[in-house]
């Protein structure tokens, strides 16, 4: 059986606006001759452009193939087929046996085959080399100290001369900074530093520059003390400076057998526009946890995965990065991609108010200083448009503010009624995923 | 703590900005204070490195100890409940909304969104949440559809056209409190009955901007003209004069012999001249009115025929006069028409002055002269004032919406409202003339439309037309004769063009007709085939 993509699932693949409205152009079912898929998630159909142009799509990954010339990958005939699988799933069918593949078609899933066969996890591992590792991760270390002390020496410099004079300097001041960084291999801090800069140059830069000067400091000051933190917190503050954990010490993370509800997606641009990322936001119910699945799209190199289906409860096997308060998760490769526990009813396990939510993340805070963005699923509440500012209220009339992405879509949608809200908490403000009314989901 | 200690707050970002040397007098709140004391290198006298720290723990209590505002008034979250719960509308119709929008029906988006709408108010449908945001704004841009629009939105809907300025049209009620079948004849028996409907829609009114309440009055006129017509009396004393001589002219839907007390009560007392203009043209189409016996009167002290029966104009100062003591003004006539400027300053000061009176006289006059209007224009076509006479006609015509004189100056002066010139008159003309006459007039401007240096106003124009007339879908259909002809032009025609004329034709044309030439039109237009094929039934009819 073929897995379903939904339209929502489909977005997420488009890198940008011009490329949705050209594959729109060329979903018409009618466009596409010798559609077929095959048991192995694949479909694939022909288009006529300038010439006749065969596409591929393997649906578990949303990895697209394509006879034409473009350099725009994926292109626009595959996104295309895809929007056609999307509104007629029942016009491709699936063919029995490997002969009845088109021959380019055949090479595209034996090329598929040969990545999959180089990354099964039934093959025995490399051993490892543990010597070899450690010598890798003290040379690292070594290279991040004397970023951290380049870093902090920075950061001085910064307060010593003060922001006015800061501001007046040109890029140069950032750019240097992010290169040191990037030489001394703790690149993971780029985006604070840039999170600085923009800071430096919005309305209310006094303000907003404090935060990242101290979040930055907090960094050099865990990293030079990190051999009195527990194993966690030292986990959690390398993965923030950019280190990857290795493929075993992955795999060999815990694995959490449980239903989780897809509550929304998170896109946004990575630096100097070299890609995108995706967080997708997971809700365990019974234990009012939240996970995230964040995955990355490069230019044309790789491409977001099929992402969960939102608004639905699924059984999906976890694994959690090591972290004090564990968030960032990847899904095992056996994990159930289909089969939904539930859909159309909202989530139980939410928080009923603001003042637990906060409560929680204070205390999530005191485990993870470095912790910038948690997740809250928040019922009932309320919407409120005040002087152009979006605010959600509780029930005992509190209220955060909050933004969103297609806010007039999320008025429509809420109106002024009680909703079921998840939304993601800066320290500052809600930027809101999703929610929930009358048993209908809406994402934003 | 981010109320109690602004201060200090405001202390750090300031010797932040202006840099570690400077030391701003603030006492560190306790929580602050004992953190950094308990830092290993609490006894640093590094004033940068002190400030570092200090902007670490501020950010990290800043962050934990988040205080929620609390909710000054709670009235403003009483949700407005919807009597009725969306209906998603149907499926097809919920894509169509999105096709409308599609950059390929641009053109045409007025007479589609007019079908569309059609379609939506038959099938009975409410608008589902998620469309809300797109329909306010496809419609907040489309004025003239705004009062079939209402109809869709529910309660949500209002509501939210309520949080943003521009979309506040959207929250007046589509319909008004119904009043029993004699108060809508009856003034008085209205009066009587409708003193809380009344109140109500005061209410209302009370807080529009002035496009909304022209908007409340057009729609009110439409649905109880007698009660409307009231309550404009009420409210006229506090309107503005630009806002009274709008609303004057949305009397015009629906006019009757009743508005004649306060049509002639405007025109006798009003300090604005234009609105006095106003009254003054809503009167000259009332029969019964004294504006129309006396323009009648006017018109027979002005307009005579010799002994070669000849149309011969009279202009002495003594009719101005007795046109300015029936509060018609010379100089306000003028500019109301100001569309015509540029085919005006042609005609000399006489002529200008037999335009007006032309435009002004109730078209009924011409009988004591001639038999039917055919005559009158073979006349006029005779005469020296011929171009000022004609262009007042068709003023006269406009402003008395006058469908058998419309349709004759098309016939019959179709040389003459065909000029390049003319484009507004024409463009008001062709919704008053009749299918028949219409498509006799679109068939002599496509020849002339290749060299037209207007062509894309022109379009544009008859884009309009087809809008105006799309509400019956059947008096907006080409027949099969019309639809061979354009498409012969549209084959010998510059490419803008002939686009143009086929996408007319792909949306226009008879279905059986279509059906026998689709090979003719470019594949990649036939989408708008597909949609208005999907808008109205074959019939005609959403």
């Amino acid at each position: 059986m073929l897995i379903s993509v939904t339209a929502e699932q489909a977005q997420q693949v488009f890198p940008d606006a011009n490329s949705q409205k050209a594959a729109k152009k060329l979903s018409r079912q009618e466009d596409w001759k010798n559609r077929g898929a095959s048991a192995e998630q694949w479909i694939w159909g022909e288009i006529t452009g300038s010439a006749i142009y065969q596409s591929a799509i393997y649906l578990p990954e949303l990895k697209f193939e394509c006879s034409c010339p473009s350099f725009k990958r994926p292109c626009k005939h595959a996104l295309g087929l895809l929007l056609c699988y999307v509104e007629h799933q029942a016009l491709f069918p699936v063919q029995d046996a490997a002969a009845a593949l088109p021959e380019r078609v055949q090479k595209w899933v034996e090329k598929k085959q040969k990545a999959l066969k180089k990354a099964d996890p039934s093959e025995p591992p490399k051993e490892v080399d543990l010597e070899a590792r450690a010598k890798r991760v003290a040379a690292r270390d070594k290279k991040v100290d004397d970023g951290m002390q380049s870093l902090q020496l920075w950061l001085q410099d910064m307060l010593r001369m003060g922001l006015a004079k800061a501001r007046s300097e040109n890029y140069q001041l950032f750019n240097q900074m992010n290169a040191r960084l990037t030489d001394a291999q703790a690149a993971g801090l780029i985006p604070w530093v840039d999170a600085l800069q923009s800071a430096m140059f919005g309305t209310h830069w006094q303000q907003d520059c404090l935060p990242w000067l101290g979040r930055l400091n907090l960094v050099v000051q865990l990293w030079q003390r990190r051999a009195q933190l527990d194993e966690a917190l030292q986990a959690e503050l390398r993965q923030v400076l950019g280190f990857n954990l290795p493929a075993d010490q992955l795999d060999a993370l815990p694995v959490v057998n449980q239903g989780y509800w897809s509550m929304g997606i998170r896109v946004g641009d990575l630096n100097s526009n070299k890609g995108r990322y995706r967080r997708q936001w997971l809700w365990q119910p019974e234990l009012q946890q939240a996970a995230m699945l964040l995955d990355f799209e490069i230019g044309g190199f790789s491409s977001f995965p099929l992402a969960l289906p939102a608004g639905s409860l699924q059984q999906l096997a976890l694994q959690y990065y090591p972290s004090p308060v564990p968030l960032r998760a990847r899904l095992t490769a056996n994990s159930p991609a289909t089969g939904m526990l539930a859909t159309g009813q909202a989530p139980q396990g939410a928080f009923d108010s603001f003042t637990q939510t906060l409560q929680q993340h204070a205390v999530r805070l005191q485990r993870n200083p470095l912790l910038l963005t948690d997740f809250w699923v928040v019922s009932p509440v309320r919407l409120l448009l005040q002087d152009e500012q979006l605010f959600v209220v509780d029930r005992q009339l509190y209220r955060l503010p909050a933004i969103c992405r297609d806010r007039w879509g999320l008025l429509a949608a809420a109106g002024q009624d009680e909703c079921l809200l998840a939304a993601e908490w800066d320290g500052q403000q809600l930027s809101i995923t999703s929610i929930w009314q009358d048993g209908q989901f809406s994402a934003f | 703590m981010q109320k109690t200690n602004g201060q200090f707050l405001h202390d750090v970002a300031l010797q932040v900005t202006l840099g570690s040397q400077y030391q701003a007098a603030s006492s560190l709140p306790e929580p602050l204070a004992q953190f950094l004391h308990s830092l290993p290198e609490a006894a640093t006298t590094d004033k940068t490195h002190t400030t570092l720290q200090l902007l670490t723990a501020l950010e990290l209590y800043r962050r934990a100890g988040y205080q929620p505002g609390q909710l000054a008034d709670p009235e403003r979250l009483h949700a407005t409940q919807d009597t009725v719960r969306p209906v998603v509308i149907n499926q097809a119709v919920q894509q169509l909304f999105q096709q409308v929008q599609e950059p390929g029906c641009h053109g045409f988006s007025l007479l589609l969104w007019t079908w569309w709408l059609q379609l939506a108010t038959h099938n009975n449908a409410t608008l589902p949440y998620a469309l809300l945001p797109e329909f306010l704004t496809v419609f907040t841009a489309l004025t003239a559809l705004q009062p079939v629009a209402l109809k869709l939105l529910n309660g949500r809907g209002r509501w939210l056209a309520g949080q943003q300025a521009v979309w506040r049209w959207a929250t007046l009620p589509p319909q008004f409190p119904a009043t029993s079948d004699t108060a809508d004849s009856d003034p008085s028996v209205a009066s009587g009955l409708s003193a809380s409907a009344t109140s109500q829609i005061q209410e209302i009114w009370t807080g529009l901007a002035d496009k909304e309440q022209l908007l409340l009055f057009r729609v009110y006129r439409q649905q109880q003209p007698v009660q409307a017509s009231m309550f404009l009396q009420q409210q006229w004393p506090v309107l503005a004069a630009d806002q009274r001589e709008k609303l004057l002219a949305l009397l015009a839907l629906q006019l009757e012999p009743a508005d004649m007390a306060f049509l002639e009560q405007v025109l006798a007392e009003d300090r604005s001249a234009y609105v006095r203009q106003q009254a003054a043209l809503l009167l000259a189409r009332l029969p019964h009115s004294t504006t129309f016996h006396t323009l009648q009167q006017l018109f027979v002290q002005a307009v005579s025929l010799d002994a070669q029966q000849q149309l011969q104009f009279v202009q002495q100062d003594a009719l101005w006069q007795q046109c300015q003591q029936a509060g018609i003004d010379h100089k306000t006539m003028s500019i109301y028409w100001r569309q015509s400027d540029f085919k005006r300053a042609g005609l000399g000061q006489q002529g200008l002055g037999i335009h007006l009176l032309c435009s002004l006289f109730p078209l009924a006059c011409w009988q004591a002269l001639y038999a039917d209007p055919v005559q009158c224009l073979a006349a006029i076509e005779k005469s020296i004032w011929r171009e000022a006479m004609l262009l007042g006609l068709m003023h006269a015509c406009i402003s008395q919406q006058n469908r058998v004189w419309a349709d004759v100056l098309i016939i019959h002066a179709s040389a003459f409202v065909l000029q390049p010139e003319c484009l507004y008159e024409q463009g008001e003309l062709m919704k008053l003339a009749s299918p028949a006459q219409r498509d006799q007039l679109l068939l002599g401007q496509v020849d002339a439309m290749a060299s037209h240096y207007a062509a894309e106003q022109l379009q544009k124009s008859w884009n309009d037309v087809f809008a105006s007339l799309g509400q019956h879908a059947q008096d907006v259909l080409l027949d099969d004769e019309t639809a061979s002809q354009l498409m012969a032009r549209a084959e010998k025609q510059r490419q803008q063009h002939a686009l143009w004329l086929k996408d007319t034709l792909l949306l226009l044309a008879p279905l059986p007709w279509l059906e026998h030439n689709l090979s003719r039109f470019d594949a990649s237009r036939l989408g708008l085939f597909r949609l208005r094929s999907a808008l109205i039934a074959p019939a005609g009819q959403p």
